[in-house]
């Protein structure tokens, strides 16, 4: 029992790393599988061990001779084998020897179950007494003088605090985007980490090549809420709940929804497979906007095809 | 004085030879395996539901949100108590030197028991249910099982009128404190409105509702999986040892502050929640308070142990009992624990709640059962157990099993909590998209379900090994006892101890003043929830729900959308950040049952309504990976076939109005055409603006309109 109590204790500590781990959870799971497996194949092992350890001993005790049931209560001499565990676990329990427990002993007899009445083990008791003590501690600090917070003021705090470290880092960042200033990227490793993005949360409403099916149709000409680059940028931002655009400012960084706001904008022009219905109104580019590379040019028949149908 | 009279009259009494009835416990227990085999191969399915979503079939009755109440049901009320029953049966006749009270009794508690599980198999996949969690059997059945409870307690109550035993040994302290206890939750938690044969509106809603439901959910556990076990314990491990109970003092003690206390801690199960903080707070100090009450029963178990722990190596009924007493201290520490409330907002709703429940489970009620019944049946068929050997196994293999049930999903839980927690410095969560923290545990899920596989191996050999011991003996119907019967006018002699002479001679003043402990914890709890404004702040802007929305509820609550799903969020950054402003107790007040969940394997829902267009539902609950690709969420392809029930619309006004919701008079012949025009509307938008053909009948519409209702009235005055 006792290596049992303590394999539990053992298996854990070995826990805690989950803690650590899970701090850094963006690492592929695979890494967790693996240590997770290694704690199992621990625990396994320990537990074998256990087995080795108590089957010798069994073998060990069995040679000692015939055992002998004396006593009213059959105890064995029990006390011998005790190690120094065992001895602190009975002095800590204040338990006498086991040779005394007549000493104890009531004469209630149920079915031959007797009953000793050994001393409640103190730290037993005194844990209860602690226990209660935490009780009304916990309950004057929160509920008479509420010098703990109650959750909303926990909430309040928490959110002040996370409020000015957001705003203690984006200041440490220097030029800040948002859509007041944003400007289309043009560099391709934006374009492409704006594809990424997309292709993740945007492509299971408006498809992956921009035809749209929940959501409206990209590659248009035709926009809902406006086609320019702060416009889209806005949209993605602050979201349209009325129409089941969900807001992403709490999910993705200023710059993370430049840069697909970018890529979305390139997106008008391309062909999707797809395509659902224009909505909206029909936005025109100005010159500079519209000066994209050759490839979307050459669909320009097929947008014209588009809108005239 | 009263010492000689004693003596004098025993001198003058014959002994009464008696029969002990084996057969009524041989009846539980056979009910106890059969049902804890199937019991766990139910588990065992949800287990690989959540992680091969086929593993649904596609099918409305095996699909997990009705399947996984069946399994909990099943092992809670059909494996361990039929193992109560079977073990209290036996013991009792022994421990008060009679037969029970009543055969016939007797046989009417074991068939309508298992009448009341039939009836729970087959509503349950039918989805008839209340959508409270481990008290989902609709009225009905409810009434049968108080029925039958009380068919129970009478049996109890009359073996105790012709008991040959003075006093009442502890074991019994302990189930007659089940039996009141159990039956004042059940009746409490189930009063609700019945509006057809099979259909009822829990009486309470909401944040009362809530608290009511785990003030029941959680002494369903105290009461049914722990009490009555103690009260095992108290009988099997000392016979099983041939050892004297370690302490009489402790027994008391642990026991009267067990069931004072256990009564008041079922709060921790709503931590930061739109419960009132003073009931939390409550909630929080009576759980760490229950440590040493729990740990009171393990010491007397363990402890009994002393000088026989050689036998613990070679005996797989200790070895079963070691390790069973040892998973109750484990919990019941943890338990506590997890009732802090910085521990509790990372535990809660994750996967180290179904790893905390499983250890006493498997480790504290099955262990308990597999020792009972390892004891039990080479007894009663007067012979050896067929193979030591395969017992041994069976140990083993259900150790190991719970090793690898449990561990991997406290790692799950911690990961999953900690990743919906992470914050980027510019303030936007890491793991914005909740399926992210899904697919990140799967492999965990994986290894939890080879745990159960393990431990369901483990019991089938353990059945197996029963019946070649029951094959190899005779069965023993009616053991032969002998006692003196009680002599009238007894007095206790003067220097017995109090608690002997008060309650241990008058078993019937114990069973009552065990009840007047468990009520008062209730009582301080539920009147100032139910009674006072306060604590329930009302928001002007929350409105009853439209006639359609209450039957696209009644369809949440028909699919066990709370099995996975929660209904409130808690006033965390990121909570809110990901769902929404945080969940207010005046949101729930026509919440008639409230769903608030325990366990968010997918996203929390209170926010949900308004948040996607129609048409984004409507491809979800066809098939969430259209939506959510890599979802383990199982398709619902038979709400797009049925029908909304019209015909109950009537009704369920109605007994909406009895429970106090505000419709005006008379609405309830207005409401079909109002659910009519409401479902018109919705298959108009999916096709104008989505194209989709959707008649209006068709379940899904009402689905779509309660989900875009949901959490949305507390901002319809800013619009």
């Amino acid at each position: 029992m006792k290596i049992i109590k303590q394999l539990f204790i053992f298996i854990g500590i070995l826990m805690l790393p989950a803690l650590s781990q899970a701090q850094d959870a963006s690492q592929s799971y695979k890494v967790e599988m693996v240590i997770t497996l290694i704690i199992i194949i621990c625990a396994v092992a320990l537990l074998i061990l256990f087995v080795a350890r108590r089957g010798k001993r069994s073998v060990m005790n069995a040679n000692d001779g015939a055992e002998q049931d004396t006593g009213f209560l059959s105890a064995r001499s029990g006390e011998e084998h005790m190690g120094f565990w065992g001895r602190l676990w009975s002095h800590m329990n204040y338990s006498g020897s086991i040779q005394d427990e007549v000493s104890v002993a009531t004469e209630h007899e149920y079915d031959g179950i007797r009953e000793l009445d050994n001393k409640l083990p103190p730290w037993w008791l005194y844990g209860f007494y602690f226990t209660i003590i935490f009780g009304i501690i916990y309950w004057i600090r929160f509920e008479v003088s509420e010098s703990g917070p109650s959750q909303e003021e926990e909430y309040k705090a928490e959110m002040a605090k996370a409020d000015a470290d957001v705003q203690t880092y984006l200041a440490s960042l220097g030029n800040l985007v948002d859509e007041t200033n944003v400007e289309l990227a043009t560099d391709q490793a934006d374009l492409d980490a704006g594809q990424a993005i997309y292709e993740k949360n945007c492509a299971v409403c408006h498809v992956v090549d921009g035809g749209g099916s929940v959501g409206p149709n990209f590659t248009d000409k035709f926009w809902l809420n406006g086609g320019d680059i702060k416009s889209i940028f806005s949209t993605i931002k602050y979201g349209v709940p009325a129409k089941g655009m969900i807001p992403w400012e709490s999910q993705l960084s200023a710059e993370q929804i430049k840069q697909v706001s970018s890529y979305i904008y390139n997106l008008e022009g391309t062909t999707p497979a797809n395509p659902k219905e224009p909505q909206g109104e029909l936005f025109e580019r100005s010159g500079s906007a519209a000066e994209g590379d050759a490839s979307e040019e050459s669909t320009t028949e097929e947008r014209a095809k588009e809108e005239a149908s | 004085m009263s010492d000689t009279t004693q003596n004098q009259s025993e001198g003058k009494t014959s002994v009464d030879t008696f029969y002990y009835d084996n057969q009524i416990v041989r009846m539980f227990l056979i009910a106890c395996v059969i049902f804890g085999i199937v019991g766990m191969t139910v588990g065992l399915l949800v287990a690989f539901q959540l992680v091969l979503p086929e593993a649904n079939f596609g099918l409305q009755y095996t699909t997990f949100g009705r399947v996984r109440p069946l399994h909990t049901n099943a092992v809670i009320f059909a494996f361990v108590g039929n193992g109560i029953f079977a073990g209290v049966y036996y013991s009792m006749q022994r421990l008060l030197k009679t037969r029970m009270f009543s055969d016939l009794l007797g046989r009417i508690h074991f068939w309508g028991w298992q009448l009341i599980i039939l009836a729970a198999a087959i509503s349950l996949p039918l989805g008839l249910t209340t959508g409270k969690e481990y008290a989902e059997l609709e009225w009905p059945i409810d009434i049968a099982i108080a029925l039958i409870w009380v068919v129970f307690g009478i049996n109890m109550l009359g073996t105790l009128i012709k008991r040959r035993e003075r006093h009442i040994y502890v074991a019994i302290w302990f189930y007659l404190a089940t039996f009141v206890t159990v039956a004042l939750l059940h009746i409490v938690n189930s009063i609700e409105l019945p509006i057809s044969l099979m259909k009822s509106y829990s009486w309470y809603a909401g944040v009362q509702d809530a608290l009511v439901q785990w003030w029941y959910g959680h002494n369903a556990v105290a009461f049914f999986l722990t009490t009555p076990y103690l009260g095992l314990m108290y009988y099997f491990v000392p016979k099983a040892a041939n050892r004297p109970v370690y302490s009489y003092r402790l027994s008391i003690v642990h026991f009267w502050a067990l069931i004072f206390i256990y009564i008041w801690a079922g709060p921790h199960h709503l931590l930061y929640t739109s419960l009132p903080d003073w009931a939390q707070s409550l909630g929080v100090v009576f759980s760490i308070m229950l440590i040493a009450p729990s740990w009171g029963g393990m010491l007397n178990g363990l402890l009994t142990l002393r000088g026989a722990w050689d036998r613990v190596r070679e005996d797989p009924v200790l070895k079963f009992m070691v390790v069973a007493t040892t998973c109750y201290g484990m919990s019941t520490f943890e338990g506590p624990m997890m009732s802090l409330k910085s521990v509790n907002a990372i535990a809660h709703f994750t996967d180290w709640i179904v790893a905390h429940v499983h250890v006493g489970a498997l480790g504290w009620n099955g262990f308990i059962t597999f020792g009972m019944l390892y004891y039990l049946i080479p007894k009663m068929y007067g012979t050896k157990i067929f193979s030591l050997k395969l017992a041994n196994t069976h140990f083993w293999l259900g150790t190991l099993g719970i090793i690898f049930y449990a561990l991997p999903l406290y790692w799950a839980g911690f990961t999953q909590s900690l990743m919906w927690k992470q914050f980027n410095p510019e303030g936007t969560l890491v793991y914005f998209n909740f399926l992210e923290t899904v697919t990140q545990i799967l492999p965990m899920y994986w290894m939890r379900a080879f745990g159960g596989t393990i431990y369901l191996i483990g019991a089938i050999v353990m059945v197996y090994n029963l019946i070649k011991t029951a094959k190899a003996g005779t069965f023993l119907k009616n053991s032969q006892a002998e006692a003196a019967p009680l002599e009238k006018g007894f007095t206790t002699p003067k220097g017995e101890h109090w608690h002997r002479r008060i309650f241990e001679a008058k078993p019937l003043r114990l069973t009552l003043f065990a009840l007047v402990a468990v009520a008062i914890g209730g009582i301080v709890e539920f009147v100032p929830v139910f009674l006072v404004k306060e604590n329930i702040p009302t928001i002007s802007s929350v409105q009853p729900y439209t006639p359609l929305e209450l039957h696209g509820r009644d369809i949440y609550v028909r699919e066990g959308c709370h099995n996975c799903h929660s209904q409130m969020i808690r006033p965390f950054r990121s909570e809110t950040e990901r769902y929404g402003e945080y969940s207010k107790a005046g949101e729930f007040v026509y919440d008639h049952p409230f769903q608030w969940g325990s366990k968010r394997t997918g996203p929390d829902l209170h926010r949900i309504g308004a948040k996607y267009p129609d048409s984004w539902h409507f491809y979800h609950m066809l098939d969430p990976t259209s939506m959510s690709p890599g979802s383990i969420m199982p398709p619902y392809p038979w709400i797009y076939d049925q029908d909304w029930d019209k015909e109950s619309t009537e009704v369920k006004i109605r007994a909406m109005q009895t429970l106090g919701v505000p419709y005006p008079e008379g609405y309830d012949q207005q409401a079909l055409a109002d659910a009519e025009k409401q479902a018109q509307e919705i298959s108009d938008r999916l096709k104008q603006q989505d194209q989709i053909d959707m008649a209006k009948d068709a379940e899904i519409i009402a689905l779509i309109a309660y989900l875009q209702r949901m959490g949305t009235d507390i901002n319809s005055n800013r619009d």
